[in-house]
């Protein structure tokens, strides 16, 4: 017998071998969040801004380097206070991707522009009005799971 | 009353805090991963699982073992618009790249 703790889904039974039936179940991985947190970049008027988050511990008192390249999801208004959120994939074209009609996009095409690493992760955005705006992104970085 | 457990954030009340403010909540559905890789080059996983399973994926910047660079969670750089997929079968991916598969249909 193993020891560990699960939960099924209303409807299923709790001695399942399918893993789709629980919501928790200690034996299978689930994925953790490590940090979330909203990011407020300032851009100039036609200019770049590269904004840097360095990942801290859980008191977020020391700067962590993990022996890994963490998994991190990224979420961004490109129009301030539109309400519309864009997701990745970010593209590689500037200038034909899928945020073209909004004030600011995101740098992708270079991993000097937009890129994780084991101890932060970096994402620029560019202005294309003439005046400067300031925007938000949403972040979430994932604990990782050893590779099994 | 129903049978569950739920586990609140630091700082707020468990029987009265919002959904969001909770770690952990047995009403809620949480993704639990299949299989984790790091490969260095494109392939095919042969999960087993029978039915096409949703995928996290972080492709990474060049095709060597000494990556240091990755991408955010869909995004990709090669010169294609879609380049990781999964089956009732197999995974997909294109390049070196870091991923998961949960138990979690995407159907």
């Amino acid at each position: 017998m193993t020891i560990g703790i699960k939960v099924s889904l209303p409807g299923k039974d709790i001695s399942s071998t399918n893993p789709q039936d629980f919501i928790l179940h200690s034996q299978y991985g689930s994925a953790v969040i490590y940090k979330e947190a909203e990011v407020s970049v300032t851009i100039a008027a036609g200019g770049t801004t590269k904004s840097t988050v360095y990942y801290y511990d859980y008191e977020g008192v020391n700067q962590v380097t993990f022996p890994y390249i963490p998994i991190v999801y990224i979420m961004a208004e490109l129009n301030a206070g539109s309400g519309k959120w864009y997701s990745s994939p970010f593209t590689f074209t500037q200038f034909l991707d899928i945020d073209a009609l909004e004030e600011t996009g995101i740098l992708s095409a270079y991993a000097a522009d937009t890129a994780i690493e084991n101890n932060r992760f970096y994402i620029t955005f560019y202005n294309r009005t003439g005046v400067s705006k300031t925007i938000k992104y949403h972040y979430y970085i994932f604990a990782n799971l050893a590779v099994v | 009353m129903t049978w569950g457990i739920k586990i609140s954030k630091p700082g707020y009340d468990v029987k009265t805090c919002t959904d969001d403010q909770l770690v952990m909540s047995s009403e809620f559905n949480a993704i639990k991963v299949a299989y984790s890789a790091a490969p260095i080059a494109s392939g095919t996983y042969t999960h087993g699982l029978g039915y096409a399973p949703a995928f996290f994926v972080s492709g990474s910047f060049g095709f060597t073992e000494n990556i240091t660079q990755n991408a955010f969670v869909g995004q990709e750089y090669s010169s294609f618009e879609a380049t990781y997929y999964s089956t009732s079968t197999i995974f997909y991916y294109y390049g070196s790249c870091r991923y998961f598969l949960f138990y979690q249909n995407t159907l």
